[in-house]
């Protein structure tokens, strides 16, 4: 799902060098030049079911309602954005907190970035100095109004974990992400700069993923903070948040319950969002009693995380009992891959064993066999139905590589394993999340047919984050995609002592001179073909790493539940619900 | 209550302490050794500088030695804190077994005196009947009880109110005292599937000790004088029979407990059972050492009270407590 993120970078600053050259010249002596200046940001666009002529703008939104949806969990580290990716949170996250940070992705396209908490922004010629204006009619739910200290307080927390200047704990997760950031000041004028140590012309791309969230106004926190509870997270200081639901309730184990806030900013030509009264997310581990819930109408819509998306077999039986009462949310969930430990001593040291097994393995078979029926291979980027935004479509040929038959790439394989002396095969660990045992099973099965006992060593969720970032596996699989840029891909591709949590472990220092050139790369044509050349050597020349298929979740929702954005990739994605409106709402 | 019955009492009750702590230590040390941490968990797939997961784990104090941290936990036990406070949830342990007790109180209060109530007379009536089918009937229904794991009670429970009644239980926990209708049917179907094992059992061991004590030369003593064969049962036979059941209930409760962690999961229930396998899948470790010494402790609590009420019933069993 890297390339359709590069895309989006590549739209991102095809629309941004459009700007520039149109208001302001090029320059490189350090000037600032005036990237956005939205004419009304906070009136958003709707989907485009709400804007096609058949539909009947007398009849729709309708204001009123409680959405029910499931969630997968209680939300942990005290709802804190800053300290869980977990979509246990970032479900009912963006409702609560709002669908992004000074900046979010647009609605309608999500690889395009538009202001939230900002109204607009400049970048000076050398992208070492990012200047935002913060929107001046942003309440937080207990009545007080958003600052520019407010900003600064929140990203110092985040990327230094810093109050004040004063170090009082570990900055975010995410703060790698954002390590070339070096400062933050408020300016007059209601602005906010942010400075870094190097050239970073993707920093919207970057603080524009849904996981960045600004979730507590900042003098709660401070004076918490500042008499020793460093550890609070927003839940210690009531949930205040900025964004169309406030909250009402936490009864963990059972229910979130969030309710309309009255003084959000956004609207559309329909007028004030958000249309419903409120959200109750209701807290469902089990996706067994969600399916059976929600076919039994407790429910509006279904849980977003692994094992909770729905399978083919599962699909089939909402669509046996609800009929057209039921529609289904299909986003794509991220590349189902191989990757390869090569710091452990093994076979697969040899790039030629890798690529015999890039060969072997059946891609199309993966979808029923691992991925529940849902997904399609590569070199198709989307699925058939899926609306690719015009821009990216021209950039969509990745990786047309391997297109012979399965039968001749079979044979190839067989002859690469007999050139490398492995023709009776190997053993060889690998490393399975016990809730994803299918991919596991069907890699064991298909590798078997080469000769290669697959071993799997089946982890629980405790041992997951900590086992992918070890190196005590020979091979991985995995199919979560968390950089929104190619350049960050460097996260999950690049050398091993720089990236514990990289998907294939390597210490191949050209991987870092290929990821060099492409942030030094200043025009599309030149980014793309060093990505090409990455793409290339990472998984042809090298094989680090096997994308095998496209996988796609799928989240069901009844059909009165509308106005959702549904977004292309990742689910954390458009989670705000504030465009949501029910059909058959009693009020 | 005799002297020597609260002597003994008394010394049990002395004996749960160290009990206690030798159980903390243990649950402690397996769960420290176990693989993963809750940093990680929390973190959750987004791929994080290691520099930062380890100030987070300095930030909660989990580079701490690891008898330091056991001390800590130990203090926290003791001083009206329950156990401190989840480390992925950031909930104080105190609030946490508030909200879980109660469920878990309940599901096995009723799934017990359900059990109880069916699964005695059953036992008697099973030991005492002549009938051919009644018998064979009995043995099937108790050997399918024994063996069908509760896991696949709980999902055909749930089906069959899907594809029969096209309903299923609510899906939010409400307690008794607040909406008592919502509560009956959030907890007919949990209490349901843990009583047809427990009662399987207790009524397998009341026919047992039944048709054990119907063998008895005071039995056939009490029929000799001329009493009627319900007296005979009911004064001669059934008291004997109930601290065999006491006793085996004292042991069962492991069982039930670990029924309602299958229970509680798949029906939504904001349990004990269900929150122990979330912290324990979070290596949240206050969390679960805390609940595990709980559970510990509420087993050896409930081992010593059946054991008390044998004593008091029982005279051939005070004897063989207190050795005489």
């Amino acid at each position: 799902m890297f390339r359709l993120r590069f895309l989006f970078v590549i739209g991102i600053i095809l629309v941004v060098a459009c700007q520039t050259e149109s208001t302001v010249p090029l320059s490189f002596d350090g000037e600032s030049l005036e990237i956005s200046e939205p004419k009304d940001s906070a009136t958003i666009e709707l989907p485009s079911i709400m804007k096609s002529k058949e539909f009947d703008s007398s009849y729709g939104p309708r204001y009123g309602g409680v959405l029910k949806l499931a969630n997968r969990g209680d939300p942990p580290a005290g709802f804190d954005p800053l300290r869980t990716s977990s979509i246990a949170l970032h479900h009912p996250g963006g409702a609560l907190f709002g669908p992004g940070n000074l900046v979010m992705r647009c609605r309608e396209n999500m690889y395009l970035v538009c202001p939230y908490l900002a109204t607009q922004w400049t970048v000076n010629s050398g992208f070492t100095e990012w200047t935002f204006t913060i929107r001046q009619d942003v309440y937080w739910h207990d009545g007080s109004a958003l600052s520019p200290e407010d900003i600064k307080f929140w990203l110092d927390l985040a990327l230094f974990g810093t109050v004040d200047g004063v170090p009082v704990r570990a900055p975010a997760y995410f703060s790698n992400s954002l390590s070339s950031v070096s400062r933050v000041e408020v300016l007059t004028n209601n602005r906010v700069k942010i400075s870094l140590f190097k050239r970073t012309p993707q920093l919207l791309e970057i603080i524009s993923d849904p996981r960045f969230k600004i979730a507590h106004p900042s003098r709660s926190f401070r004076d918490k903070i500042q008499e020793g509870s460093t550890n609070i997270g927003p839940a210690d200081v009531g949930l205040i948040g900025i964004s169309p639901f406030e909250f009402r309730e936490f009864t963990p184990g059972s229910i979130i319950k969030l309710r309309k806030s009255n003084n959000y900013f956004e609207s559309t030509v329909y007028g004030q969002l958000p249309y419903l009264d409120g959200i109750d997310f209701i807290i469902m581990p089990d996706p067994f009693a969600m399916d059976v819930a929600f076919r039994t109408g407790r429910l509006d819509g279904g849980a977003r995380g692994q094992k909770h998306y729905l399978s083919l077999g599962r699909m089939t039986g909402y669509v046996k009992d609800l009929g057209s009462t039921v529609k289904f949310m299909k986003v794509d969930g991220g590349n189902f891959r191989l990757a390869f430990n090569v710091l452990n001593p093994g076979p697969w040291n040899e790039p030629s064993v890798r690529r015999a097994i890039s060969l072997w393995i059946d891609k199309e078979s993966a979808i029923p066999g691992a991925l529940g029926g849902f997904g399609y291979t590569t070199p198709n980027l989307f699925a058939p139905d899926t609306e690719v935004p015009e821009i990216r479509a021209a950039f969509i040929n990745w990786p047309k590589f391997d297109l012979e038959s399965l039968e001749k790439k079979r044979k190839n394989a067989r002859v690469l394993m007999q050139e490398s002396g492995y023709v009776e095969g190997f053993t060889m660990s690998h490393l399975c999340r016990s809730i994803n045992l299918l991919p596991c099973e069907y890699l064991k099965a298909e590798l078997s047919g080469l000769g290669i006992d697959l071993r799997l060593d089946v982890i629980d969720e405790g041992e997951w984050t900590e086992a992918r970032g070890s190196l005590r596996f020979d091979s991985q699989q995995g199919r979560l995609t968390p950089s929104p840029i190619p350049e960050a891909t460097e996260s999950v591709f690049g050398r091993y002592s720089k990236n514990p949590d990289a998907y294939s472990k390597h210490e191949d220092h050209y991987v870092d001179n290929l990821y060099s050139e492409l942030r030094e790369s200043l025009d599309f044509q030149s980014r793309v073909t060093r990505w090409r050349e990455i793409e290339k050597y990472l998984f042809l020349e090298q094989t680090y790493v096997i994308p095998i298929a496209e996988s796609i979740n799928v989240i069901p929702y009844r059909t009165n539940v509308n106005g959702l954005f549904t977004p292309i990739e990742d689910a954390h994605t458009h989670t705000d619900f504030a465009t949501v409106w029910i059909e058959n709402t009693s009020n | 209550m005799p002297q020597s019955v609260i002597g003994f009492i008394w010394k049990r009750v002395v004996l749960i302490f160290p009990t206690l702590l030798v159980v903390s230590a243990i649950v402690f040390l397996i769960f420290h050794l176990l693989p993963g941490n809750v940093i990680g968990v929390t973190i959750g797939d987004f791929p994080s500088s290691s520099t930062i997961k380890e100030q987070m784990e300095r930030d909660l104090g989990l580079d701490d030695p690891l008898f330091s941290q056991y001390l800590s936990w130990i203090w926290s036990l003791v001083n009206g804190e329950f156990g401190g406070y989840s480390l992925h949830t950031k909930e104080s342990l105190r609030s946490i077994f508030a909200r879980q007790i109660p469920v878990t109180f309940l599901l096995t209060s009723y799934s017990l005196i359900l059990s109880i109530l069916l699964g005695m007379p059953l036992g008697i009536f099973g030991a005492l009947t002549k009938n051919h089918w009644f018998k064979l009937g009995f043995r099937l229904i108790s050997v399918f009880g024994l063996a069908v794991p509760q896991i696949l009670f709980c999902i055909g429970v749930l089906l069959a109110c899907l594809y029969i009644f096209d309903w299923s239980p609510p899906i939010m926990y409400s307690s008794l005292v607040d909406s008592a209708w919502p509560h009956f049917q959030i907890m007919i179907f949990p209490t349901l599937i843990l009583s047809f094992e427990l009662s399987c059992n207790i009524a397998r061991v009341t026919r047992s000790s039944m048709l054990e004590v119907l063998t008895n030369d005071y039995i056939l003593t009490a029929r000799s004088k001329g009493l009627k064969d319900s007296t005979v049962w009911l004064n001669h036979g059934l008291p004997n029979v109930i601290p065999s059941v006491i006793t085996f209930l004292g042991l069962q409760i492991g069982l039930l407990f670990t029924g309602v962690v299958v229970v509680e999961t798949v029906f939504g229930l904001p349990g004990i059972g269900r929150g122990i396998v979330q912290a324990a899948l979070a290596r949240d470790y206050p969390v679960v050492q805390s609940m595990v010494v709980f559970l510990v402790f509420i087993s050896i609590l409930v081992n010593l009270i059946a054991e008390s009420i044998c004593m008091l019933f029982s005279p051939s069993i005070r004897e063989r407590l207190l050795g005489k």
